[in-house]
């Protein structure tokens, strides 16, 4: 399977959310990583097709999205960033007629609706109303009712949102387990979501994808730029307004431990340290 | 497409407003039916005794039927030398027309009040023969029948506006249309959901109000002239028709109007953002146009102008190939092609959405 975007352009008037953002994804898990505004979950709703590209193309296995209708429809499974749910209705009802939107049987609706329910954590509570759901449980919702038609292309639009550490590292996990024979391209603020098991990292700002690759490769872009310094606090209030610090955490005798992203050495006592996922975020998106 | 359709009807039904605006039509049907209907009946009987309820029916119903059959001048004159003695028309007074049978009363008002005018000078040879009867019951049924079904139009609004709009609003029009049927039988299941919760409403109560007419008032006089009711000039239909045709043309009139008003109230919902603008562009639609003096054959296509079934009836026939047709099917005809265009627009700007 190959899912391709070819110079897709997205405007509203004279704003350019998406600018000529090209890319070819497969199997496996993509994670779109950029600041509120990057056009992550404008490109998302273009590969959905309930948007339409100004410019450029969207192609499933070398035919536009577009195209296919039903056929494409019928492999998605989306996520949106606010979730849209019925107050009145039951998980278990919620569950059966998205599964009737999607096309399954009856008899199939309610065996998968199940499945997913026990799977999200949501089946004992399947017949109570979803307006009386915590953040969390309405968002595990959503990801059970993206995944009933079993689709190839899954588009989650920051899922782990509301969700506590446990359950973001069983999301990772499902996630995980089921990216082998699906794409899944998944955006978050959350580095950690995405840093183990992404096979490629998109990351995007101002409506282009300004580096992509492995998490490997990703992280070459700041290696030699992070920096740890035990410094004074006073010091670290100044330099906490001068570069772009990743970590400030306060040690004994009233010193700080600075984290800090930046070309060359910020203090003296500084020592480079091994990157991770969220200095990149922080490389491209506070500097 | 018949198991979203349930869905979508379930949604229709389960809103909180749906529910208030039905509990005010159901109030509004027993302040009518408490008003208008039977316990509010009265008539003078010839002895001078003053009946109410039932038993002014009853006696309604006997006066009446002695004199039943088709209108002479020589039988006007006859009802009105025999009927009542001078005694119980002075005790009456000024009352008298309103206390008295209904025949009385119609023949005050055709042949009194315009000058001792004869029966061909009334009615035209298009109207056929005039048929004196006792059909109170269908006057006072058609007559309360009118508001109430103003009411409904107003619940078929509130349910349906949030249709599309509701979709738009809670952010569920993502999930619908990245579904696979999303743009296909989920927009068509939409309107047969509409259409049909319409339909039931209308006919439900159309359905309870005259079988709670009927079960007093009886179906006697369905054969009466609907031009007999002349005095108080609600029907004034240039051709020949009788109150139990009447009963039945205005149940299509009424059904006609409430898919009418769906179709539009569908049109606004998928333009509008949110459930409140859209119940107040569809109320607008609905409401507005009453307010202007349209003429005639624009009156009769505005869907709230139709819940006053008189327009249309009144509006005579046309003359097609020949053939003398009613104005109704002409209006019928031009509302189920509203409906279809209404219907397909609708799908198409819901199927088309780009969300944002």
């Amino acid at each position: 399977m190959e899912l391709r975007l070819d110079r897709v352009t997205k405007k509203y008037g004279n704003k350019l959310a998406v600018d000529r953002l090209s890319t070819v994804m497969g199997h496996g898990v993509y994670g779109l990583l950029g600041a509120n505004g990057a056009g992550k979950t404008t490109l998302m709703r273009m590969v959905c097709d309930i948007q339409t590209p100004t410019e450029g193309a969207i192609l499933l296995n070398g035919v536009p999205v577009r195209d296919m209708g039903e056929e494409y429809r019928d492999l998605l499974g989306y996520l949106p960033q606010n979730f849209g749910y019925y107050p009145d209705f039951t998980p278990w009802r919620f569950m059966l007629y998205i599964a009737a939107l999607k096309g399954l049987s009856k008899g199939a609706a309610k065996e998968k609706s199940m499945e997913l329910l026990k799977e999200v954590g949501l089946a004992e509570v399947r017949n109570k109303k979803i307006k009386t759901f915590s953040g969390g449980m309405k968002q595990r919702l959503g990801i059970a009712q993206a995944m009933l038609n079993d689709p190839e292309i899954l588009i989650l639009d920051e899922p782990t949102a509301g969700l506590d550490p446990k359950e973001r590292v069983r999301f990772r996990n499902l996630i995980s387990s089921m990216a082998q024979e699906r794409l899944v391209l998944l955006s978050t603020h959350i580095v950690s979501d995405v840093e183990y098991i992404a096979k490629k990292i998109l990351v995007m700002k101002a409506g282009q994808i300004i580096h992509e690759g492995s998490t490997r490769e990703i992280l070459r872009a700041v290696e030699g730029k992070v920096w740890e310094c035990v410094v004074p606090a006073k010091q670290a209030d100044a330099m906490a307004q001068q570069f772009n610090v990743g970590n400030l955490k306060y040690v004994e005798d009233g010193k700080v431990l600075l984290r800090v992203i930046r070309e060359g050495k910020p203090a003296e006592s500084a020592v480079q340290v091994e990157p991770v996922l969220e200095d990149v975020y922080l490389y491209y998106f506070e500097g | 497409m018949w198991r979203l359709a349930g869905y979508e009807l379930r949604k229709i039904c389960c809103r909180k407003m749906v529910y208030v605006s039905l509990a005010f039509l159901i109030f509004m049907n027993v302040m009518t039916y408490w008003r208008l209907g039977p316990s509010s009946e009265r008539c003078l009987t010839a002895e001078g005794e003053m009946l109410e309820g039932v038993e002014a029916i009853r006696y309604m119903q006997e006066f009446d039927r002695r004199y039943a059959g088709v209108l002479t001048d020589g039988r006007a004159k006859e009802i009105y030398e025999s009927s009542y003695p001078p005694e119980a028309v002075d005790k009456a007074g000024g009352d008298f027309w309103y206390v008295c049978p209904d025949i009385l009363q119609y023949l005050d008002g055709a042949f009194y009040e315009s000058g001792g005018m004869g029966v061909e000078s009334l009615f035209t040879p298009e109207m056929g023969e005039i048929h004196l009867g006792y059909h109170r019951g269908y006057s006072m049924l058609l007559f309360s029948m009118i508001n109430i079904m103003l009411v409904v139009g107003c619940v078929i609004v509130i349910a349906i506006a949030p249709v599309y709009a509701e979709e738009y609003s809670r952010g569920t029009d993502a999930l619908i249309l990245t579904a696979r049927y999303g743009k296909t039988l989920e927009v068509k299941a939409k309107l047969a959901a509409s259409f049909l919760f319409s339909s039931l409403l209308c006919l439900a109560v159309i359905a309870v109000n005259y079988i709670l007419f009927f079960m007093v008032y009886g179906t006697e006089g369905g054969d009466t002239s609907v031009q007999v009711d002349f005095t108080k000039r609600n029907w004034e239909i240039p051709y020949e028709m009788d109150y139990m045709q009447l009963a039945g043309y205005c149940v299509l009139i009424w059904l006609m109007a409430s898919l009418l008003l769906t179709g539009i109230t569908l049109v606004v919902s998928a333009f509008c953002n949110t459930s409140f603008t859209a119940v107040v562009f569809a109320a607008a639609c609905y409401v507005v146009p009453v307010w202007f003096s349209l003429p005639g054959w624009a009156a009769v296509l505005m869907p709230a102008h139709q819940m006053l079934p008189q327009g249309v009836l009144n509006l005579g026939c046309i003359r097609i190939f020949g053939r003398e047709v009613m104005s109704l099917w002409i209006v019928a005809g031009v509302c189920a092609a509203a409906m279809a265009v209404s219907g397909i627009w609708s799908k198409k700007k819901f199927a088309g959405r780009q969300v944002v």
